[in-house]
């Protein structure tokens, strides 16, 4: 179990790789829709603290939280504000609340707006990657249309 | 090799009660602040507290829920399309457009599940008012206890399920209290519409506080009238009804009425009646058929006894016990001796349970403690039926009832099953009255599940027991039954004596949801 400062680190750590992959995307003119399916991916599990866990396979968004959820009580179970743990008066789960934080969190990286999508049905990382990568060449064209 | 039977369906349409839906709306209730802060109502961190994070677990939460009603409905239950009354804020002002949106269409709602990201436990009371429809929460929260006592207290019918397995027990008892107030009886009487005379008087004593109570209907044929339309001949021209164009069975008739003979004949075993013998008997069975669907029925019966006393049975050489077996085993509740409170038991237990009914006379056989009752004129006659060797090995053994009568059914699995394998005796002595026999034997293990309506319909007479065996399957007459083990036959007797002779049964362990559909039409259950 990790103290406060030890998951402050840890979460550190996590950003700055998630980061990496967001600019390893954002650095390649040519980056295709593979590359964001798995640039996103990697993203995904850097976000939820699952790099160091051996064995997620899926690309469920929804399982992928969960795990992250499961993660975070093995982390500490007292820092729930710091692992994004749901605090909600309503009937939402702390996996629903992992889950809407990734999609503001990559909203806000790529700079793309996902309230327009009915974020619910975005089950995978490579529909998250597929949304992520329409939005970014249609703003991509819309530039050059302007220029 | 077992013999592969054929169902035996009449090309008559009938609104059967098997096709009753019961239908079920998702409601949710969104909430969006508008505003990012963080106080004693709400709390979270940074862009949990902004509008796109509520727009975002809204959708995620409404998924969630949607994805639980379509998961885990019963049979016979049908998702309406969802509603969602969106843009709520907190600014709690309660839009009325709104309201009347996620409204639309309730006249064809049974059941509302709602659902919320919450604190919008007002709207979700108001629209429980005005929709006036069982509305339901699922899951284990406190938003639910809020909320449904909150109804309770207003006197709305609400339900708070702690998991998907009771909201499924509970819907197939509301479903169950849908199809009754769907049945519609066809009962042929001789004297008056509400008892027979010298037979089934433990019946509803008055049919229209049933009507009032379950919204099931009674229509009538006369008796009289029934059997002149037996007869092949133009249908203006019957002795009871001159000049009015009635139902007469015809030579189109005939010839399904002589396929379903035939059918009969070479599935049965055995079959010991002659063609001639069940004509006149199928005959009434086709003819009540086309009476039902002329009424719009969907469920029967008539007063034999009543009529067995004019001769035109025994002068036209028929019995209804095999229409009520045809019947059954087709979803349609079809009782004998014209105890309408037997149609209407078997039509609860049918629509629980998603197959056909037995019925009999039901009396205790052994006490608790295995002796058996020897006194009374019915243990003759169930001595004599069930067999010196069958009733010796019941001494000892403990709270064993019996149901008998020769309506046997192929489908008592299921209606979808193969039809189990059955015998063909005539009733009369004299060789007419065709019946249906079924070997219990075969089914010896099975639970089963037995109830009764009060003669007054405001009980209703639950028990469940073991099958053990049955007899009568190579005997003439009314001598067909089955023998069931009962948890205390001395307290099934005592509260036997409360609702009547007649306790209707199917197999299964139904237990839970016929106490539901009892508390769901307001009836006192008495155990048996």
């Amino acid at each position: 179990m990790l103290d406060k400062n030890g998951i402050i680190k840890r979460l550190m750590k996590a950003n700055s790789m998630a980061k990496k992959e967001i600019e390893a995307l954002k650095g390649s003119a040519n980056a295709g829709l593979s590359d964001f399916e798995f640039h996103i991916r990697n993203y995904v599990i850097y976000k939820f603290l699952l790099d160091d866990e051996s064995g997620v396979e899926t690309n469920n968004l929804n399982e992928l939280s969960a795990l992250s959820v499961e993660k975070a009580g093995k982390l500490n179970h007292n820092e729930a504000a710091l692992l994004d743990i749901s605090r909600h008066c309503g009937a939402t789960s702390s996996s629903m609340t992992k889950k809407v934080l990734l999609f503001m969190a990559i909203s806000e990286d790529f700079g793309v707006d996902l309230t327009k999508y009915d974020t619910a049905n975005i089950e995978t990382t490579d529909m998250l990657a597929k949304i992520i990568f329409d939005e970014k060449t249609g703003i991509e064209n819309a530039e050059k249309q302007t220029d | 090799m077992a013999k592969e039977i054929k169902k035996t369906t009449p090309k008559i349409e009938i609104d059967n009660l098997q096709n009753v839906t019961y239908k079920v709306r998702p409601v949710f209730f969104d909430i969006v602040h508008e505003l990012a802060y963080e106080g004693p109502c709400r709390f979270g961190k940074d862009k949990e507290l902004e509008p796109e994070f509520d727009i975002m677990i809204n959708n995620e939460a409404y998924k969630g829920f949607l994805m639980g009603v379509q998961h885990n409905m019963p049979e016979g239950v049908e998702v309406l399309e969802a509603h969602r009354f969106e843009n709520h804020t907190e600014n709690w002002r309660v839009s009325e457009t709104m309201m009347r949106k996620v409204l639309e269409g309730n006249e064809d709602v049974d059941f509302y599940f709602v659902s919320t990201t919450g604190r919008t436990g007002e709207m979700i009371v108001e629209f429980a008012q005005l929709a006036k429809k069982p509305v339901a929460f699922v899951g284990n929260d406190y938003g639910m206890t809020i909320n449904i006592s909150a109804m309770k207290a207003r006197g709305l019918e609400c339900y708070g399920f702690r998991s998907w397995e009771e909201a499924r027990h509970e819907l197939r008892a509301l479903r169950a209290k849908k199809v009754l107030a769907n049945l519609r009886v066809l009962c042929s009487t001789r004297f008056n519409g509400n008892l027979g005379y010298h037979c089934a008087n433990d019946s509803f004593i008055d049919l229209e506080k049933v009507t009032a109570k379950l919204g099931t209907k009674f229509r009538y044929v006369n008796i009289h009238e029934l059997i002149d339309q037996l007869q092949e001949i133009d249908p203006r021209t019957n002795y009871t009804t001159p000049g009015r164009l009635q139902e007469n069975i015809n030579a189109e008739d005939m010839v399904e009425v002589n396929r379903i003979i035939d059918e009969l004949m070479k599935d049965a075993d055995p079959c010991v009646m002659t063609k001639e013998n069940m004509i006149p008997s199928i005959k009434m069975f086709y003819l009540v058929r086309k009476l039902m669907n002329k009424n719009e029925c969907n469920a029967f019966t008539a007063n034999c006894p009543d009529t067995c006393s004019t001769c035109r049975i025994n002068k036209e050489r028929f019995t209804f016990c095999i229409s009520h077996s045809l019947n059954n085993e087709e979803g349609i509740p079809s009782a004998c001796e014209y105890d309408v409170a037997a149609v209407v038991s078997k039509a609860a237990l049918q629509a629980i349970a998603g197959k056909p009914s037995y019925m009999g006379n039901t009396a205790v056989i052994t006490q608790p403690d295995g002796a058996l009752i020897e006194d009374g004129m019915q243990m003759h006659f169930a001595k004599d039926h069930i067999g010196p060797e069958k009733w010796e090995a019941l001494k000892g053994q403990p709270n064993i009832i019996l149901t008998g009568h020769s309506v046997a059914n192929r489908q008592m699995k299921g209606f979808e099953e193969k039809p189990a394998k059955y015998a063909i005796r005539p009733f009369a002595y004299s060789g007419f009255g065709a019946t249906m026999r079924q070997d219990f034997d075969l089914d010896a293990g099975q639970v089963v599940t037995m109830c009764r309506f009060d003669a007054n319909c405001d009980k209703l007479f639950i028990s469940k027991g073991v099958l053990k065996g049955g007899y009568g399957y190579d005997m003439d007459n009314c001598t067909l039954g089955s023998l069931i083990q009962v948890e205390d036959s001395y307290r099934f007797y005592e509260n036997q004596l409360e609702v009547g002779n007649h306790i209707p049964f199917v197999y299964g362990d139904y237990f839970d949801e016929m106490t539901m559909l009892a508390k769901a039409l307001g009836l006192e259950v008495l155990i048996g």
